[in-house]
Parts: structure tokens; sequence; C-alpha cells
């Protein structure tokens, strides 16, 4: 095989694993979780966890800057104010600690974005370009939420990872979408 | 398309599917918000103190003689109790302009189902139009839609009963969340999830699956073997 076939094969190859891995992490997170489902911190941070490790092995680098920052805290509104319009804001609290769920959220949410807007964005932008890209890391997001939440949870959710992926491309980074993400995970502590 | 493009068509589409939930859903997640505490009317022994439970109520608008879509949720986070009435599923009196359905948590009280243990409320649904009661008419797609929450997720799970003049009356259930189960609801009056007799000492206790376990761990490995192989390729052409 040549060197050219070689690299003309390897955002495949490489799509083809971190699809492969994603479900397994998802399976793991699911077996660990068992009857608490999303509500397991400890099935949560393995997730995270595995995710992350990914998302290192393929070098989904890092880059902060203003502008994403910024353009994330736009996402988080953008995010939130379709459910406060649409849906009544409930009086009552979850049960357990803000703290040791808001720092779990935090981490499993900036994890799913390494992964889903940073490792698995950039492969399938290699093999099918940028719209390709959004859409399947939106299919994704859906689906790891499947069984944890069930169907219901699918429309949103993918309507979701689709501006999730719009902040992907408009800042070139990550880093947009997982500030959003995680923003409009922890106001959702006050939503129902 | 572009970013621009691509985050107007996103919006458009929150919007629309956070508007057209016929239930509450989870907000987007990380780690799920956890439940409150399951509210009971009448707590089990074991049972911690809680607020009272809440009563689901909507007033459905009639048009013509049949209701408009609608649906109903009780104020738990999560709901205990969601209730669906798709188009049609109730009809009216002429000149009726609304329905009102409500679903109030009551405690379980004789008679009992024979075959399992009632572990929720009990929901007493009701639908009135001025002082008179009104009833189901909606079949298939019309059929209203019940979920309700148990007190937690444990499996086997419980199942869907319904009072019925003959006592307890099994329905179909279908789990569409950790701890939520729905069914669909051909008549009003009491329902409730109920602990099977038969399933209740095969829950398991660990909380691992197992089959989940071991097929993520393949899965891990075979991306993990992808890997080792497109790197030992690529040195061995580099070479």
């Amino acid at each position: 095989m040549t060197t050219a076939t070689l690299a003309a094969r390897r955002p495949v190859t490489e799509t083809i694993a971190l699809l492969a891995a994603f479900a397994g992490a998802v399976s793991v997170r699911v077996a660990i979780a068992g009857p608490a489902g999303a509500a397991s911190i400890r099935a949560g941070l393995v997730f995270a966890a595995l995710l992350t490790g990914v998302a290192v092995v393929s070098r989904a680098g890092v880059n902060v800057d203003a502008r994403a920052v910024g353009l994330g805290l736009v996402g988080v509104a953008v995010l939130v104010l379709p459910v406060v319009v649409t849906h009544d804001i409930g009086a009552a609290r979850p049960g357990g600690s803000f703290a040791t769920w808001g720092i779990a959220t935090t981490v499993v949410a900036t994890a799913e974005e390494a992964f889903l807007r940073g490792a698995l964005y950039d492969a399938v932008r290699r093999v099918r370009g940028v719209d390709a890209a959004v859409v399947v890391g939106a299919i994704a997001f859906a689906a790891l939420h499947v069984p944890l939440y069930g169907w219901r949870a699918v429309p949103l959710d993918f309507a979701v990872g689709l501006v999730l992926g719009a902040l992907r491309v408009i800042t070139g980074t990550w880093t947009a979408p997982a500030v959003a993400h995680v923003g409009a995970d922890l106001i959702g502590w006050w939503l129902v | 398309m572009t970013g621009r493009r691509w985050l107007m068509a996103g919006i458009a589409a929150v919007f629309a599917t956070a508007a057209l939930a016929p239930v509450a859903v989870p907000v987007y997640d990380g780690i799920g918000n956890p439940d409150e505490p399951y509210r009971y009317v009448k707590p089990p022994a074991s049972g911690q103190s809680t607020k009272a439970p809440t009563t689901a109520k909507i007033d459905v608008p009639i048009h013509g003689s049949t209701s408009v879509a609608e649906y109903a949720n009780t104020a738990e986070n999560g709901p205990q109790l969601s209730l669906y009435l798709p188009l049609g599923a109730l009809v009216a009196p002429s000149g009726t302009s609304a329905v009102t359905v409500t679903a109030a948590p009551t405690a379980p009280a004789a008679p009992l189902p024979t075959d399992g243990t009632i572990v929720t409320n009990v929901y007493d649904i009701s639908a009135v139009s001025a002082g008179k009661p009104i009833s189901i008419v909606g079949s298939g797609k019309r059929e209203p839609t019940l979920q309700m929450r148990a007190p937690s997720g444990r499996q086997p799970g419980p199942v869907f009963e319904h009072r019925t003049a003959n006592g307890w009356q099994r329905e179909q259930t279908i789990r569409v969340g950790v701890d939520v189960y729905q069914s669909q609801v051909p008549a009003l009056g009491d329902w409730a999830l109920v602990q099977l007799t038969s399933s209740a000492t095969a829950a398991s206790g660990s909380g691992i699956n197992w089959g989940f376990l071991i097929g993520g761990i393949a899965l891990l490995a075979v991306a993990a073997l992808i890997v080792i192989v497109r790197v030992r390729r690529a040195a061995a052409a580099g070479s």
C-alpha cells in the first residue's frame, strides 16, 4: 500500500475508531450507572475520563480565546432561552448538592465537547466536510442521551447539538461549545 | 452551509423541539439533574419527609365539540406524572369552550392490586366540563398517553395498573426513561405503578450491567486496535 493511499485512508479509519470508542464509552457509562442512570456521578466521571483520553490521543487541541468564550456565553443564552420561554420554571429543586453536581457536570460536559466538537468533528470534517461534521456530532450528542433519558430527549438534544456544532464552525475551536454546554447544564439546575 | 446558517438553523430547531415536546425533557445534560425524592401522599415507613405531591391540571380548549392537543405535568422535579391528550381525545357537549383535566395524587386504598404492590401515589385522573364528567373517546393515535416516574430506577420495573369495577387491571407499559414509564390511557380514573410480586425478587442488587460493561470494553478495545494498526502502518510506510 502506498503512502498516499495510507494518507487518504487515515481519516476514515480514525473516524471509525472514534465512533467505536464513543459507543464503548457510552456503554461503559450505562453499565456502571445501573438504575441511577444519568444521576450517577461515578459513571459520568468514568465516561468523561474515557472521552478525554480519546480526545487527547486524537490530539484535539485546546484554543481558549476571548472571542470563543464570549460566543460560548451567547450560546448559553441561545440554549436556555427556548426552555425558559416554552416551559414553566418549576419551584422544585433537584435533590443533592449543587457543588458536587456542578463540578461533575462541568467535567462531563467539557469532556463531551472535547470529543464531539474536538476529535470527532476534526475527523469527520477531513472525510466529509464541515456540514457532515456538524450533523454527525449532533447525532452522536443525541444518541448518547438515549440510554439515559429515552427517545423523548432526542429531538431537543439533536437541535442543541446543531447549535453547539455551529459554535465550533464559527469560532474554529471546541472551547465555545464547551462554554455553552457547561453554562446551559449548570443553569439547568434551576429549570425543569 | 456557513457557521452562521448552522446557528440560525440550530436555534430554530431548539425553539421548535422545546415547544413541541409533549413533556418536560432533561435540559441538555452532562450529568443528569438528580430528581428530587419521590413525594408520597402517604410515605412508606422507611421514607424520608418531603413536600406534598402536586396535582397536574390543564384547561383543554374545545373547538367545535373536540378537544385540542394539550398536556399537563405535575410540578415535581422531575414530574411524577405527565399526561398528554392528543387532538380529539375528548368530546364535550356543544357550546363547551374548555374541559378541565386533573390528575390528583391520593394514597393507595382498598381494594388494592392482588398481583403486586403500588409503589407510587395513586393518581385520580378526571375530566370535567360545567360540573359534568367527560369521558375519553379517542382511540389509537387519539388515545391519551400517561407517563409516571417511579420512586427508583430499580429493575425489573413496575407496570401500570388501572382501577376498574372488577379490581386493578394491568396495562401495557413501556420504560421511556431511567425511572419513567408510559402507557396509553383508554379510560380516566385511578392509575398507579405497581411492582409485581413475581418480579420483585428478581431485582438486581449490584446495579452494574455486565453485558453493557463487557460490550463497552470490547468496543474500546476495537478502537485501540485500529489506532495501533494505523500507527504501525504509518511507521512502516515512513521507513
